[in-house]
């Protein structure tokens, strides 16, 4: 055994068990964002009696199908806050759980190919240093200093004319965070139930009640949504119309690299990002496929697109052989935020518009809204973000710092 | 990998096309002005199955075509 | 064997109502390539007169072409062509010929005449090794 050899969690009392008739708290969808906010409800507001339900087994959905990158340089104050918040989160999370989570530092450099794009690349970093996000614009020099196998002629094509530096960015191991905050829900008295599809709501006038599942009712007196790319169907029970489109993000995994690779590189003007793995592999990805799709399906065209965008900056990853791609389908909004709480409906609260670019949120999230669920009151970090914000013409359109778009 | 049929050339692979958009429809059961607009300009149906969307043949005969695809499956039908 | 050199052609470009197009008298000598129900690219003769009054008749100089024989075009296929060629002869095929937006125009004599825009007829030579 080594370290890196990952165990599923136990849940032994599953087997026997089935759940209960009613919970206080009833989260669709065991993925990052509904168990962590499972792990708030129970450790900062001794809220226990929850369960999370999931259709498949936890983490199986975008939570154990992204590339793991944690940043807070975002376009938009709001969103900057919200996820330099959980940035740091993520940096107490090992302490916080006592879990593993395979946290390291990797510094991020968001790379501009052109003048144009380097004026943005500096507009984020000044934005971002305003806004208590340490960041700066590097030129090519700098670049190289960092990440030496940049090729800063871009292949000719793309000469690096240098990029927006966030040294505080991280990594961490998806499946952990996910089993970590299980764990620690479940150490408290919540339950998980995994193979346990949801297929309907209950209402009750114009409340939401609780859920319907394959095998029977539950009643709760708060139902949340953490679900991903289905979010839509689940939100139609309950009569809410969402910004939402779906669509398959594709990633993938090359072989292992002996060499330190220091950071998470991104390029603006090529769309892709790659960064190296605790195991030495390099994680590849770029923009979500343009049309809608429920598919978890990869394709060769992708792959071959993101390979030629990948060598033409780092020529070194000629040599990597592609090991395994995956696809997740991502709850896409359409101003490229996320949703979260109120829904308009009572008793039914929602946390999705997640997209490509959920992972990093799950901390802040789950904490901010498993306060809101304990409290009634929408906490101030989440309020710009919640559904009734397209009514108020007050959308926070952010689609350039997704680094998928 | 999404193979796309174009009524003029046939069938090709995806990267031969560029994606137009899908039609957007409010329901009917939205009456106010203002709550139209706000569905107009941000809410999604984003059906699970068959949707009606637009195509253009970049690498063809370079023609925008009307195509219906089930989101679930990439099968193609024959549009109304 | 043809001449296996892209040389741009001269030609007229037609956009016009599909029956215009279908019975059109076209000129003495000239070759019709069909690329959709509207529109057409009559290469060489002279200048076409369809019965449409809105119709768009253009001297067209964009494209490129070289006949392949059918030898030349099976290798061109197999080596180039990522979807199925049509069975029928004569046809027009259109798609990406290594990775280049290009057309076939697949004649009964197993010979095809392969077209490119001009601005690509460089890039398409160099990946499918024309001179």
């Amino acid at each position: 055994m080594n370290e890196f050899v990952e165990t599923l969690l136990d849940l032994p009392w599953q087997a026997d068990h089935a759940p209960k008739a009613a919970y206080d708290v009833v989260i669709i969808g065991g993925g990052g964002h509904g168990l962590a906010t499972a792990y708030y409800l129970a450790t900062r507001h001794g809220i226990t009696n929850v369960a999370v339900l999931d259709a498949s087994y936890i983490g199986a959905g975008n939570t154990g199908r992204n590339t793991t990158i944690i940043r807070a340089n975002y376009g938009i104050p709001e969103s900057v806050a919200f996820y330099r918040h959980s940035l740091h989160m993520y940096a107490d999370l090992e302490a916080e759980t006592g879990c593993w989570i395979m946290h390291a530092n990797r510094p991020q450099l968001w790379m501009a190919h052109s003048v144009s794009t380097a004026r943005t690349e500096q507009a984020r970093a000044l934005m971002n240093e305003a806004c208590g996000v340490p960041s700066r614009f590097i030129g090519p020099d700098e670049c190289a200093e960092i990440v030496p196998q940049l090729d800063l002629t871009g292949g000719g094509r793309y000469p690096i004319h240098g990029a927006s530096f966030h040294p505080e960015a991280a990594t961490a191991r998806h499946d952990r965070v996910a089993w970590a905050y299980a764990q620690g829900a479940l150490r408290r008295g919540v339950h998980i139930w995994q193979h346990t599809p949801v297929v309907d709501l209950l209402r009750s006038g114009d409340r939401v009640t609780g859920v319907q599942t394959a095998a029977g009712p539950i009643r709760a007196g708060t139902v949340l949504s953490a679900v991903g790319g289905n979010v839509t169907t689940v939100a139609g029970w309950a009569g809410v119309r969402l910004p939402i489109r779906t669509h398959a993000l594709q990633a993938f995994v090359t072989n292992a690299y002996a060499q330190e690779f220091p950071g998470v590189v991104s390029s603006n003007d090529l769309v892709f990002y790659v960064s190296q793995g605790p195991r030495g592999q390099f994680l590849m990805g770029a923009e979500f496929d343009r049309y809608a799709s429920y598919q978890q399906a990869t394709s060769y065209t992708y792959v071959q697109s993101v390979a030629r965008k990948a060598i033409t900056v780092l020529p070194f990853l000629a040599k990597a052989r592609i090991l395994r791609g995956w696809t997740g389908i991502c709850d896409v909004s359409t101003d490229f935020s996320p949703i979260l709480g109120d829904t308009g409906v009572d008793g039914f609260l929602l946390s999705t518009g997640w997209g490509t670019w959920g992972f990093k949120a799950i901390p802040a999230a789950g904490e901010q809204l498993a306060l809101r669920i304990a409290t009634g009151a929408t906490p101030a970090l989440i309020a710009p973000f919640g559904l009734d914000r397209f009514a108020k013409e007050a959308a926070m359109a952010d689609p350039s710092s997704a680094g998928t778009r | 990998m999404l193979r796309v049929t174009c009524p003029t050339c046939g069938t090709r692979p995806y990267e031969e096309f560029r994606y137009g958009s899908l039609f957007p429809v409010t329901p009917d059961s939205i009456t106010d002005p203002d709550a139209r607009q706000v569905d107009h300009a941000w809410m999604q149906d984003n059906v699970a199955g068959p949707i009606t969307e637009r195509w253009f043949h970049e690498a063809g005969c370079r023609r925008w075509f009307t195509a219906v695809r089930d989101t679930r499956t990439d099968a193609w039908s024959q549009p109304d | 064997m043809a001449e296996r050199t892209l040389t741009p052609l001269a030609g007229w470009r037609i956009v016009a109502e599909p029956g215009a197009i279908d019975v059109a008298p076209w000129p003495d000598g000239a070759e019709v390539v069909r690329i959709s129900a509207d529109d057409a690219f009559v290469i060489g003769g002279a200048q076409p007169d369809l019965a449409d009054p809105h119709a768009i008749v253009t001297p067209e100089h964009g494209f490129a072409g070289v006949v392949l024989d059918a030898d030349a075009l099976s290798r061109l296929a197999e080596c180039h062509v990522e979807w199925q060629l049509p069975e029928g002869r004569p046809a027009l095929a259109q798609g990406q010929i290594a990775g280049v937006p290009g057309k076939l125009v697949l004649r009964e004599d197993g010979s095809a005449l392969l077209l490119v825009a001009c601005a690509a007829a460089h890039e398409l030579a160099e990946r499918v090794g024309l001179t």
